[in-house]
């Protein structure tokens, strides 16, 4: 039993790992098998991340580690925090992999879509149970690599820029990343997750080389955070086809950059030195100002995909000021957010999808009469709009809560006006759209209307953003259940991280 | 709420379906109606011929009795653990009172709403398939809004009466638009963007207020907050928050744009349920009686004596009677924001004062709303004999001018209070206001009267019968508040007859001055009578435009720090390409530089070493 218990978190990533050279191999016509190898590897990953969680739940450790050099080691490991990510992942990549294969139907180069979309997401799910900091490396650089082809999937010139600015973003952030691990390695000698009372211990005297170390750590990361001004690459990485766009925004590559800032903050340094060597404090500001400054510039955003992306900006950095309030209840927030901000993000990008797909919508302007034409689409959107905003019962309005109760808890009340703020720029550009959605006129014709579907549109395109919708009002609504993300997060911040 | 005390908590099973099904039977039905408003939209099947089928009529009524039945009922509170952070529902205490109140407002509007809507919309002429769509989404959001009032006033807890706020709110702006037409819009807009700045300020409130009470509950929120040094930017927060859906002077503006334009029951409950929801925040959460907030307090009774005299001014001089109407609320709220101004000013009042204000609170909420409702009876022939619609419509104008029934109770009451309490010139104000108070029911009444000749002539078919029903059962419960509603015993219903004189007179001078004005302005000339279309309108939401300026100034002034902003970050972006690209080139350049290391290697190492050595030597 032992032995299967360290090789479950390598199961769980060679489910993909496998299934992508068996899709690179598939040629472009053979649909069938294609649709299954890819739903069959979802699945099987799917129930093989809820065993584990059911596992941690019960108190076993998944742990497979062997050495790579001297002093380094790899490390692959499930604990509380990884299974919250990897469950995300897993459970949000299926709905992708469906709606992506609705999505691309009938354009060419799927197997080499579908083929990189499983190595992105093995990556992932690497980042997810990486047990050190050696570890998480390996497969973030992969995970870059692996998401470029999908970016520029289109290969359209527009495509093809954006994607050099991401690689342009994304690589030199790893080299930060890089030398901020070798460095700490350099200081501190060899650490896993989860050793910060051993960092405590050392740190007299070395808090220069530290905060370097944090800062170099957090520049790296913050890029795929798209943290303000690290942010550029990701608005221009909208021009990826929508199932991209939900994998960047929701799934894996911005979440792997705020994954990264929750493990740096509460693994390597753990609370209460970031806390008093005052790099949480620097953190905080650093994402309140990403947070009111990309709701602002959403705000002025006439493309949808490009307003919910700077809609990302804002929201991604709610996890990093959770991370930052040196509090549990602001633990809670930001390791709940994680969560809620995937299933709330990924619902719209599978509307805006929606909307482009079926109807060749991609302007705000362009929305009115949705409602009527989509609705089962429009209320999905609108159920995530109310969300993001902070409304209850949908999961936005319990990050809420908790970061501004934690920040309250913690003396931090400057933070209390920023969450206000944001809440009302969420409302000012998100509600236009749901007025254009159910109250805008519509005398011409659609820009681009393809009859697919038996309903409004495709049952692939359309049951994902339903189901994400369902999940991100039913886990706020039913926040008090067990295993409800709260209850996982509350778990986590008070059993692991508490100092 | 510790362990045990929620173990203690065991409502009987009865009382939680009643109360569960308070708030999940309108939702229920909300949905039922989204879905036949979709149903609609794919298959066009239902028609008006639904809505007016007897079954559906009794479905549509009956989404406020679960509420009726739970307030009657009563009970402990019911405990939800599994509902978003910890859900307690209640009816105990003046959360009986208001649920009552809710459900009975709500009850006749909806019967009035029914017959109504069908119509309206039937009468539009519109294309046969709009007709039925817009009735079902009217009818699933009207459900929603009043399910989220009912949640507001029994959770106990934060996230739920939020949660109940927020339903109601945003499920009211839709009834604000309903009508499409470009008022309608414009009203939609200025309670939608106040709506939401109040929705900020409640959220921030209540996050810093729970955040150091450590609390999800409303009552420890207030006990907690009002022991810390941080009472008054919470209170502060909060009451400016709910003052916004109270329509407290300044920031009132949306709500004579809003209320006058959405079908007539839907302004009913607008001004008469879901404007007390802001004064319902207010006793919720504001630490009255705790603590007393002098500075807060000072400015709740200025701004609300502004309310109440401005409101009643400018009011008077509109011309729509829905508008008219809806600036009497303003006044009205601005009475009620006075009276809590003197609660926050003196602790020790508020024992007494608030049973007085949860009356008043009450009266005007069903008086208004049979007002509202009232309209849609002069726009109709009516079905009934014109005297009895005619003191149908003067009785609760009567009422709120506080000269007959709950209104007498209510002047009495706050009056004496006052006098308990040593305020005796802003008793002599408020006594002032409603002379404001009757002349804007004169003017409703008359401008309706003006009004019906000219509606008759276009609109033939009478009145529906619902509608009429609806309108007098509204009339009647706000008639006989004070006895049906078992809210006589802190207060004298009556009030004793050698008073009476000191609470009627306001209404008469209110009297006299209207007729001597409008005396006055008839007799100054026929010239004007002549021009009186080009007699200035002033504009309902009078403060509004000065705000959209503003807003826009404020806007384009930020428009140059956010390009220097925006500046900073493209050159950062543009230093990071640049260092990019230096490095592309730099690797050309170390191709150059290949050849000369292969051939000088040996003596570059050799150099090398020797100044290694040469240091170490230096150095040792």
């Amino acid at each position: 039993m032992a032995v299967m218990h360290s090789w479950m978190p390598v199961l769980v990533l060679f489910t993909s790992l496998l299934a992508a050279p068996v899709i690179f191999l598939l040629s472009e016509e053979q649909h069938r098998v294609r649709t299954a190898v890819n739903l069959g590897a979802a699945v099987i990953k799917l129930v093989l991340v809820c065993v584990m969680i059911a596992g941690i739940y019960l108190g076993i450790s998944y742990e497979m580690r062997f050495p790579v050099v001297k002093g380094v080691d790899f490390i692959l490991r499930a604990d509380a925090l990884g299974v919250l990510f990897a469950g995300l992942s897993s459970l949000l990549w299926l709905l992708t992999t469906i709606y992506a294969i609705g999505y691309l139907e009938g354009s060419p180069n799927r197997s080499r879509f579908f083929g990189f979309f499983s190595l992105c997401v093995t990556s992932t799910l690497g980042i997810a149970y990486a047990g050190n900091l050696f570890t998480f490396i390996l497969f973030y650089e992969l995970l870059t690599l692996s998401t470029y082809p999908l970016v520029v999937h289109r290969g359209t010139q527009k495509a093809l820029a954006a994607g050099r600015r991401y690689l342009q973003y994304t690589l030199s952030g790893g080299v930060l990343l890089v030398a901020g691990a070798v460095m700490l390695h350099a200081v501190a000698g060899e650490l896993s997750f989860g050793d910060w009372r051993y960092l405590e211990g050392i740190a007299a005297g070395k808090e220069p080389w530290l905060t370097a170390v944090f800062f170099l750590l957090i520049a790296g990361l913050g890029v795929k955070a798209a943290m303000v001004p690290l942010h550029g690459w990701l608005p221009s990485a909208m021009v990826a086809p929508a199932p991209v766009s939900a994998l960047l925004h929701a799934v894996a590559v911005v979440k792997a950059g705020a994954f990264g800032i929750v493990r740096v903050v509460y693994d390597v340094y753990g609370m209460s030195l970031s806390f008093s060597m005052g790099l949480l404090d620097v953190l905080a500001v650093m994402s309140c100002i990403t947070i009111v400054y990309g709701s602002a510039r959403a705000l002025s955003q006439t493309e949808i995909k490009r307003r919910l992306a700077f809609s990302t900006v804002s929201q991604v950095s709610y996890i990093m000021l959770g991370v930052s309030i040196f509090h549990p209840l602001g633990a809670v927030a930001g390791l709940a957010h994680l969560v809620h901000q995937g299933l709330m993000k990924i619902t719209l990008f599978f509307c805006a999808g929606n909307y482009a797909e079926t109807l060749g919508i991609h302007f705000v302007g362009e929305l009115g009469g949705t409602g009527r034409r989509m609705p089962i689409t429009s209320i999905a959107f609108t159920a995530a709009a109310f969300g993001m905003i902070g409304v209850p019962p949908a999961v936005g309005f319990i990050s809420k809560w908790y970061l501004g109760t934690g920040a309250a808890g913690a003396a931090m009340y400057w933070v209390i006006p920023v969450l206000a703020a944001s809440s009302v720029l969420n409302a000012a550009y998100f509600l236009p759209l749901v007025y254009r959605i159910w109250f805008g006129a519509r005398d011409e014709e659609w820009p681009h209307e393809q009859d697919i579907g038996r309903l409004e549109t495709s049952a692939a395109l359309l049951w994902p953003p339903v189901a994400t919708a369902v999940f991100s009002v039913g886990a706020g609504l039913l926040a008090g259940l067990p295993f409800s993300p709260v209850f996982w997060a509350t778990r986590i911040a008070y059993e692991v991280y508490l100092p | 709420m510790t362990d045990a005390a929620i173990a203690a908590i065991n409502a009987p099973i009865v009382f939680r379906v009643l109360i569960l099904s308070a708030v999940c039977w309108p939702l229920v039905l909300a949905a039922a109606s989204a879905g036949l408003h979709f149903y609609r939209l794919v298959y066009g099947a239902p028609s008006v011929l639904l809505w007016n089928r007897p079954w559906f009529g009794a479905l549509w009524m009956s989404a406020p009795i679960p509420a009726l039945a739970a307030a009657f009922a009563g009970g402990d509170p019911v405990v939800m653990d599994w509902l978003l952070m910890g859900g307690i529902w209640t009816t105990e205490g003046m959360r009986g009172i208001l649920l009552v109140f809710m459900a009975v407002l709500w009850t006749a509007a909806g019967v009035h709403a029914h017959g109504y809507m069908a119509q309206k919309e039937a009468g539009k002429g519109r294309a046969g398939n709009a007709a039925p769509r817009r009735l079902f989404r009217f009818a699933a959001l009207w459900q929603a809004s009043m399910a989220g009032c009912f949640l507001l006033v029994v959770a106990a807890d934060i996230p739920g009466f939020y949660l109940g706020y927020a339903l109601m709110t945003f499920s009211a702006w839709m009834l604000v638009i309903h009508d499409g037409t470009d008022a309608a819009r414009r009203g939609g807009f200025a309670y939608i963007v106040m709506a939401v700045i109040g929705e900020g300020m409640i959220l921030a409130g209540f996050l810093w207020g729970a955040g150091i009470a450590e609390t999800i509950l409303l009552a420890e929120m207030r006990d907690g907050m009002s022991g810390s040094g941080f009472v008054l930017p919470v209170s502060a927060l909060l009451w400016a928050g709910f003052g916004i859906k109270a329509g407290i002077a300044g920031l009132h503006v949306w709500l004579p744009m809003a209320h006058p334009v959405a079908p007539a029951p839907a302004s009913a409950v607008l001004s008469g349920a879901m404007i007390k929801a802001g004064m319902i925040g207010w006793m919720y959460t504001l630490p009255i009686g705790l603590a007393a907030l002098p500075a807060l307090g000072g400015v709740a009774v200025s701004v609300g004596l502004a309310g109440a005299f401005g409101a009643a001014v400018y009011g008077s001089m509109q011309r729509n009677p829905k508008v008219v109407l809806a600036y009497s609320s303003v006044s009205q709220m601005g009475m009620i924001t006075a009276l809590f101004g003197i609660g926050l000013l003196d602790a020790g009042l508020w024992p007494a004062l608030s049973p007085v204000l949860l009356l008043f609170a009450v009266h005007h909420g069903l008086n208004k709303g049979a007002l509202f409702l009232g309209t849609a009876v002069t726009d109709r022939p009516a079905s009934i004999p014109a005297g009895v619609k005619w003191i149908g419509l003067l009785l609760p104008a009567a009422s709120l001018a506080g000269v007959f029934g709950s209104g007498l109770t209510v002047k009495w009451a706050v009056k004496s209070v006052l006098y308990d309490g040593g305020y005796l010139l802003f008793s002599f104000l408020l006594t002032l206001a409603a002379i404001g108070t009757s002349l804007l029911m004169i003017r409703a009444l008359v401008l309706q009267h003006r009004d019906q000749r000219a509606a008759h002539n276009k609109i033939t078919e009478p009145a529906a019968a619902r509608v009429v029903a609806g309108w007098l059962a509204c009339v009647i419960a706000a008639l006989f508040l004070p006895w049906w509603m078992g809210m006589t015993e802190p207060i004298a219903a009556i009030p004793p007859i050698k008073e009476l004189p000191g609470i009627v007179w306001p209404a008469a001078a209110g009297a006299a001055i209207f007729l001597a004005v409008s005396r006055g302005i008839r007799s100054a000339g026929v010239l004007r009578n002549a021009a009186r279309e080009e007699v200035p309108r002033l504009p309902e939401g009078d403060l509004w435009a000065l705000y959209a300026g503003v807003a826009g100034r404020i806007a384009r002034a930020a428009e140059k720090p956010a390009a220097y902003f925006e500046h900073g970050l493209d050159r950062i972006n543009r230093f990071g390409q640049r260092a990019s690209a230096f490095a592309a080139k730099l690797l050309p350049m170390l191709n150059r530089w290949e050849p000369f290391f292969r051939v000088w290697a040996g003596v570059l190492m050799v150099l090398a070493a020797g100044m290694l050595l040469f240091v170490l030597a230096a150095f040792s």
